[in-house]
C-alpha cells in the first residue's frame, strides 16, 4: 500500500539538473567567498538569516531541494523538504555521471583552480563564463525560486554551461557543465525509479548512502539494425525509419537514454527500477528492426569506486597502488561508459523473442524474416487502383510489413530523378570503443601536462594510466559529433547544390558530382572533421580517429545494395571505394599531406603510379624497389616514398587516389 | 548416435574443397542484380553432399567456410521459352577461386565418403559454377570439449544440428532463416543460427581466434617475399647487374612469352639467345634461373601471369638482397602440376630422336634452313609447313632429273623437318599455338644433335 509521502514523492521528480548551477556563479567576485571551498551550493544565500537577505524562497521549488545537500543545513532540508530522498538520488547521480575529479582528487594538481573548459579534441579553451555581479546572482535566485523546468534554465544559461567546466582544476576541467548536469538530471530520475524505502531519509552521509550500495545499475549500448536489406531506391526509406527508431525511445526512455548519434543508443537504468533493457528492447522489435547490445551491470559500490571503512567513494590519493590501503578495495577509474574489454568486447546480436520456427514459401524477399504474403508490385498497383505496368524487374514476395514500407515510403527526393553522370555516397560511423580509447588517451596527455603536487607525483603515471572516459565528456564528444554532420551536409549542399545532395540519414548522405569532382567532396567532409575535431586529426597526438568516413563513387545507376555492403563495413579510418576499380585507404592524421602528395604526383607521373600498384598487388616490397629504381632515374617522388616507406599509404591507395584526381573538374 | 559414434566418439574429417566459380545464392528474386553468399550454410553443404553420396536414411552434418575467395560477376540473360523472348539481363554475382575448408562429422555412412572427390554445389550450374574438388586435409579430429566462440556459418537452430555440432548454449543469436527442402520439391524455411552469434560448441564449428583467419592477402605477400628472395638470391650467384646493364626488352619478351605459353616454352625462348653480348647473357642465365625458382614454388608455378610479371621485374628483384639483406626465407615448395607445352615438347623431342633420321650422321643443318621451316610454321602453320616442304622436295627433284645444281638441303636434313613436323603435328596444342611451334622446330633443327638428350 502506498503513503500519501510516497505518492507525493513521485509527483515531484527530482530536478537534480540544478544541482550544480551555482558553479555559473563567481563567488568571490560577489563577495561571498568561502575559503575551504567555493559555495556553490549557495551555502552563504539559504542560512536562516541569509535568507531573507538574498531573496531565497526554499518552499514550492524543486530546484533548490537538488541544491542544497550540504550536512550544515541538515535541520533546514529535514524542516522543508520531510519526504525528499532527492539528496540521495542527487548524491549517487553526481557521483555515476561526474568527469574525472572523482576519479583523481583535485588536491593533487598544482594549480590554481581554472573554470573555463578545455576541450580535449580542440585543445581550446573557452572563456571563464562566471556571472561576476551580484545582480546576476539576485536573478539566478529569483529564477530558483519560481521553480523552472530544466529546459528554461539551458534557454537562459546555456552559454554558460557549455563554457563552464565540471571540475574546476587544470588537467580535470575537461567536461562541460552542461553534459554533466544533464547527466545527472537523468540518472537522479532513473535512480529514483527504484525502490528506496529501506534507506533512511535524514543523514546525507553514512548510513544513508551505505543502504544503497547493492543496488545494481545497468548500462547498455544498443546499436540498431535493421533485418530489411535495402535494394530498391524505395527500400532506402529504412533508413528514415532507423532514425524514427531511435528518436522514439530516445523520446520514450528520455531518463535513461543518456546518449545517441547515428542508429547507436547509450542507455542506463537501475536493476529493479521502472524500466529495464527488455523494455527498450521491446520498442526495437515492434519497429521491426534487429540490434546488438552491449551490456552491464555493476553494483553502485562497484560503479562509485567505494570503500566500505571510509564510507565514501576512492580517490587516486587514498589508493595504495591498486588496492585502496585500508580495505583492501581495488581501485577503479572506470566509469558507467565502461564495457569488459576482455573476452566479451564484441556487441551480442538481439533477436526479437516471437520468431516462428517455420516459415512456409514463400519467404519475404527483402527481410527474409516472414512470409511473405504480398506480391510486388501487383498488389500495389491493386491497392492504388491502377493498372500494373510491364514490370521489368520482374515480381517479387514480400512480407506485409516490407510490403508496407516500400508502398508507403515517400519517393525519394533525388536519387529517383538521378539518371545519369556519377554519385558519391558518404558514410560516417562513430565507433564507440574507439572513441573511449581516443578520449582516454587526450585525457591522458593533457593530465600528463599539467603539474601536480609533490604528494601526487608519485602515484601521477600510476592514476594517469588507469584513467577511464567519463559519461559527460563522450556527451560532450558525441553533441559536437552531430554538429559536425550537420555542418557536413551544410557544405555539401553548397559545394553540390540542393539538387545533387540526398540525405538519408545524418550519417549517410549521397551526392551527386555534376560539377564537381569525387576527390573535392571527399576534401570537403574530412576538412569539416579537421576543423572540428583537429586534436584527434594530428600524427603528434598518436590517436586513432574514432570515427569511420567512407566513400563510394559510381555511376548514380549503380545498386545502392553494393554501395552499402562496402560503406558500412570498412576498417580504414578514411577509405574511398571507387566502383570497379579499388580502395583507396587513409589514416585521418595522414590524409592532409597524403592528399597532397599523392595530388601533385599525379598530375605528372600517372601512368607511373598504376604501374607501381600493380607491382604492389604481387609484392609491395617488389613496388618499393621500383619507386626507388624510378627515385633513380629521376622521378620526382621522394615525397611519396618516403610515405609508402612509412606505411602511411599503400599504392593501391594512391592509384585510386590518382583515378580520383583525373575526375577532378575540369579534366 | 551410431556404431562409429559409440565406438571413437565424436570426430570430424576435415576437407580442403577449390572450385572455379560458385555461387551461393543470396535468396533476392525479383531485381537485377543478385548478390552471392560469402558464407557456406551447413545445409547447403548437406544438400550437396547427400545429392552426391545419395543415403536418405543417414544424416550428414558438415559445416564450412571459405578461406580464400574473390567476387565476380556473371551477366545473363534469361530466356522465357513459352514467349521466345529473352527476359532483362540479370547479373549475378559468383565467387571465384574459392578455398574452403569442410568439417564433415563422421559417422558410419560419412566415414566411407572417399578421400578425395568432385561434385557440384550452388546455384547457376548451368552458367558453369558449382564444380567443386574436393581432398582430405586431416582424416579424423576428436570434436573436444565445448568452447566458446562466434559461429562462422549458418545451421538451423533444431535440437538434432545442435547436438551434431555440440552446442550447449546460445550466448548471442543473431537470428535469420534457411531453406529446407521437403517431399515433394516444396521447401520450408527453418530458424537457423547465422554466422556472427555467440555459441558454446565444438571448436570446428568456431572462427579460430578473436581475430578470425588470417588474411589472405597478406598470406599471399608472404609466399611471394619469400619467392623473390630466393630468386634474388640465385641470381647473385650470377653476374647479371654487375655492370648495372638494363635489359629490359629481353626480360620484358621472356615474360611476355612465359605468361603466354608458359614455363617450357619461355625456357626455349630463352635457351635461344645466344647471339647476345656477354652482358646481356648474364641476365639471360639469371632469368633461366629465375624460372626455375618460379616453377618450384607456389603461387607462382600455377599463375604463370603473375610469374611473367616477376620476370620482367627481375631486374629489381636482383636488388632485393641489397634492400632487404640476405634473409632467403623458405620457399613453399609447389605440388609437381603438369605443364601442358612441356609434355608436347616431351613428346615430339622422344618421338624424333627415336626416329632414323635423327640417329644418322651428323650433317651441319645451316640455321636459315631451320629459321625457314620455323617461319613456315608460324606463318601457315604445321600442315601448312609441311606442305610447303613437300612442294620444296618436289622442287629439288625436277632440278635432279634436270641435273640443274641444287641449292637446296641434304636429304636427311629435310627428311629430319618432315619428321618433326609429323611429330608436332601430332600434339594438338602445339597445332593450335604455331608461334610455340616456331620455337620447337628451330631448336630440334638448328641446336648441334645429342646436345640435349
Amino acid at each position: 500500500m502506498r503513503s500519501g509521502a510516497d505518492d507525493a514523492e513521485s509527483r515531484t521528480q527530482p530536478k537534480a539538473e540544478f544541482h550544480d548551477i551555482g558553479k555559473l556563479i563567481d563567488w568571490a567576485a560577489v563577495g561571498l567567498h568561502c575559503e575551504k571551498a567555493e559555495p556553490h551550493e549557495f551555502e552563504r544565500c539559504v542560512g536562516d538569516q541569509a535568507r531573507g537577505e538574498w531573496g531565497v524562497r526554499l518552499e514550492g521549488s524543486a530546484a533548490w531541494r537538488n541544491i542544497v545537500r550540504k550536512d550544515d543545513f541538515r535541520d533546514l532540508r529535514n524542516q522543508t523538504w520531510p519526504d525528499s530522498r532527492d539528496w540521495l538520488y542527487t548524491s549517487h547521480a553526481d557521483n555515476l555521471g561526474a568527469g574525472f575529479g572523482r576519479a583523481i582528487s583535485e588536491d593533487l594538481i598544482k594549480a590554481p583552480p581554472r573554470q573555463r573548459r578545455h576541450c580535449l579534441w580542440t585543445g581550446k579553451e573557452s572563456p571563464d563564463p562566471r556571472l561576476k555581479d551580484v545582480t546576476e546572482l539576485r536573478e539566478m535566485i529569483q529564477f530558483l525560486n519560481n521553480d523552472p523546468t530544466w529546459e528554461k534554465a539551458e534557454q537562459r544559461y546555456r552559454k554558460l554551461l557549455l563554457q563552464r567546466a565540471e571540475t574546476a582544476r587544470p588537467g580535470l576541467n575537461v567536461t562541460t557543465l552542461l553534459s554533466h548536469c544533464r547527466t545527472v538530471g537523468k540518472l537522479a530520475r532513473v535512480l529514483a525509479t527504484c525502490n528506496w524505502k529501506t534507506c533512511p531519509k535524514d543523514p546525507w552521509k553514512g548510513k544513508g548512502e551505505r543502504e544503497g550500495w547493492d543496488k545494481e545499475v545497468w548500462s547498455a549500448l544498443y546499436e540498431i539494425r535493421f533485418s530489411h536489406e535495402p535494394f530498391r531506391a524505395r527500400d532506402m526509406h529504412v533508413f528514415t525509419l532507423i532514425q524514427e527508431a531511435v528518436a522514439a525511445i530516445a523520446k520514450q526512455f528520455p531518463d535513461n537514454v543518456l546518449a545517441y548519434y547515428d542508429n547507436v543508443i547509450f542507455a542506463a537504468g537501475v536493476s529493479k527500477g521502472r524500466v529495464q533493457p527488455s523494455d527498450i528492447e521491446s520498442v526495437i522489435w515492434k519497429r521491426g528492426m534487429l540490434a546488438t547490445r552491449r551490456l552491464r551491470t555493476e553494483t553502485l559500490q562497484r560503479h562509485l569506486n567505494w570503500c566500505p571503512k571510509c564510507e565514501r567513494p576512492l580517490r587516486a590519493r587514498e589508493a595504495d597502488g591498486a588496492k585502496h590501503k585500508c580495505c583492501g578495495t581495488e581501485f577503479r577509474t572506470d566509469y558507467l561508459s565502461s564495457f569488459p574489454n576482455e573476452g566479451d568486447r564484441a556487441a551480442h546480436w538481439l533477436s526479437p523473442p516471437d520468431l516462428p520456427e517455420r516459415i512456409e514459401e514463400p519467404i519475404c524477399e527483402v527481410c527474409k524474416m516472414a512470409h511473405a504474403t504480398k506480391n510486388w508490385p501487383t498488389d500495389a498497383y491493386a491497392a492504388a487502383g491502377e493498372d500494373e505496368e510491364d514490370a521489368a524487374m520482374g515480381p517479387e514476395d514480400l512480407c506485409e510489413q516490407c510490403f508496407k514500407l516500400r508502398s508507403e515510403a515517400p519517393k525519394l527526393q533525388q536519387l529517383a530523378v538521378w539518371t545519369e553522370g556519377a554519385l558519391v555516397w558518404v558514410h560516417f560511423r562513430l565507433d564507440f570503443e574507439l572513441l573511449r580509447d581516443a578520449l582516454r588517451q587526450l585525457a591522458q596527455a593533457y593530465l600528463s601536462e599539467v603539474p601536480w603536487k609533490q604528494n601526487g607525483k608519485a602515484k601521477k603515471n600510476e592514476v594517469v594510466k588507469r584513467l577511464d572516459v567519463s559519461l559527460p565528456v563522450i556527451v560532450d564528444f558525441v553533441d559536437d559529433y552531430t554538429r559536425a554532420l550537420e555542418e557536413i551536409r551544410r557544405r555539401l549542399q553548397k559545394l553540390v547544390g540542393d539538387n545533387n545532395l540526398e540525405p538519408l540519414m545524418n550519417n549517410l548522405l549521397a551526392a551527386r558530382l555534376a560539377d564537381v569532382g569525387p576527390l573535392e567532396v571527399m576534401e570537403a567532409c574530412l576538412e569539416v572533421l579537421r576543423e572540428t575535431f583537429p586534436k584527434l586529426c594530428k600524427v603528434e597526438s598518436g590517436v586513432r580517429f574514432p570515427i569511420r568516413v567512407a566513400f563510394s563513387a559510381s555511376n548514380v545507376k549503380h545498386p545502392f545494395f553494393q554501395h552499402w555492403r562496402y560503406l558500412q563495413a570498412t576498417e580504414r579510418e578514411v577509405e574511398f571505394q571507387l566502383v570497379n576499380s579499388g580502395v583507396a585507404r587513409l589514416d585521418m592524421a595522414d590524409s592532409f599531406a597524403v592528399m597532397k602528395v599523392v595530388l601533385e604526383a599525379a598530375k605528372h607521373h600517372s601512368s607511373s603510379l598504376h604501374n607501381l600498384a600493380m607491382m604492389a598487388a604481387t609484392q609491395p616490397a617488389l613496388a618499393q624497389l621500383a619507386l626507388l629504381d624510378k627515385q633513380e632515374r629521376g622521378l620526382k617522388l621522394d615525397e611519396l616514398a618516403d610515405l609508402v616507406k612509412d606505411g602511411k599509404i599503400d599504392l593501391e591507395s594512391v592509384r585510386i587516389l590518382a583515378n580520383l584526381a583525373s575526375r577532378r573538374r575540369g579534366n | 548416435m551410431d556404431k562409429y559414434q559409440k565406438e571413437n566418439g565424436r570426430r570430424y574429417r576435415k576437407y580442403g574443397f577449390t572450385s572455379k566459380l560458385l555461387c551461393i545464392g543470396d535468396r533476392m528474386r525479383g531485381s537485377v542484380f543478385r548478390p552471392c553468399l560469402d558464407v557456406l550454410p551447413a545445409t547447403t553443404l548437406e544438400g550437396a553432399l547427400r545429392d552426391r553420396f545419395p543415403r536418405p536414411d543417414r544424416c550428414v552434418y558438415a559445416i564450412g567456410r571459405f578461406t580464400k575467395m574473390q567476387k565476380d560477376s556473371l551477366v545473363y540473360s534469361p530466356r522465357d521459352r513459352v514467349a521466345g523472348v529473352s527476359k532483362v539481363p540479370i547479373q549475378t554475382e559468383v565467387l571465384a577461386d574459392v578455398e574452403a575448408e569442410v568439417y564433415i562429422l563422421l559417422n558410419d555412412w560419412t566415414v566411407e565418403y572417399p578421400k578425395q572427390f568432385s561434385m557440384r554445389m550452388g546455384a547457376m550450374r548451368a552458367q558453369g559454377c558449382g564444380w567443386t574438388e574436393w581432398e582430405t586435409v586431416e582424416d579424423e579430429i576428436p570434436a573436444g570439449e565445448p568452447v566458446r566462440g562466434t559461429l562462422y556459418s549458418r545451421i538451423p537452430d533444431s535440437p538434432k544440428w545442435r547436438e551434431a555440432f555440440g552446442i550447449k548454449n546460445v550466448l548471442s543469436q543473431r537470428v535469420g532463416y534457411l531453406p529446407i527442402p521437403e517431399r515433394g520439391a516444396r521447401t520450408y524455411y527453418h530458424r537457423a543460427l547465422f554466422e556472427g552469434s555467440v555459441v558454446c560448441g565444438d571448436a570446428a564449428i568456431l572462427l579460430p581466434g578473436s581475430e578470425g583467419a588470417t588474411p589472405r592477402k597478406h598470406e599471399h605477400h608472404d609466399r611471394m617475399a619469400s619467392v623473390l628472395a630466393k630468386i634474388a638470391s640465385v641470381v647473385a650467384t650470377t653476374d647479371a647487374g654487375k655492370s648495372g646493364d638494363k635489359v629490359g626488352s629481353i626480360l620484358a619478351t621472356a615474360g611476355a612469352v612465359l605468361a603466354r605459353y608458359g614455363y617450357a616454352v619461355a625456357r626455349l625462348h630463352l635457351e635461344e639467345k645466344t647471339k647476345l653480348q656477354q652482358k646481356s647473357k648474364d641476365w639471360v642465365d639469371a632469368a633461366l634461373k629465375a624460372l626455375e625458382v618460379l616453377e618450384g614454388c607456389e603461387p607462382t608455378r600455377s599463375n604463370p601471369e603473375l610469374a611473367a610479371f616477376v620476370l620482367k621485374k627481375l631486374h629489381l628483384v636482383a636488388r632485393w638482397q641489397q634492400r632487404f639483406g640476405n634473409q632467403v626465407p623458405v620457399c613453399i615448395p609447389a605440388d609437381p602440376l603438369p605443364d601442358a607445352y612441356g609434355e608436347a615438347f616431351k613428346n615430339v623431342e622422344d618421338g624424333v630422336r627415336n626416329s632414323d633420321q635423327y640417329k644418322k650422321p651428323k650433317t651441319n643443318i645451316k640455321r636459315n634452313f631451320a629459321t625457314e621451316v620455323a617461319n613456315a610454321v608460324a606463318r601457315f602453320g604445321v600442315d601448312g609447313a609441311l606442305d610447303r616442304l613437300e612442294k620444296k622436295e618436289q622442287s629439288w627433284a625436277q632440278q635432279r632429273q634436270q641435273n640443274k645444281p641444287i641449292k637446296g638441303q641434304p636429304k636427311e636434313n629435310v627428311a629430319l623437318a618432315r619428321r618433326i613436323l609429323e611429330e608436332m603435328r601430332k600434339e594438338e596444342r602445339i597445332v593450335m599455338t604455331p608461334n610455340v611451334g616456331r620455337i620447337l622446330i628451330r631448336r630440334l633443327l638448328a641446336e648441334p644433335r645429342g646436345s640435349h638428350s
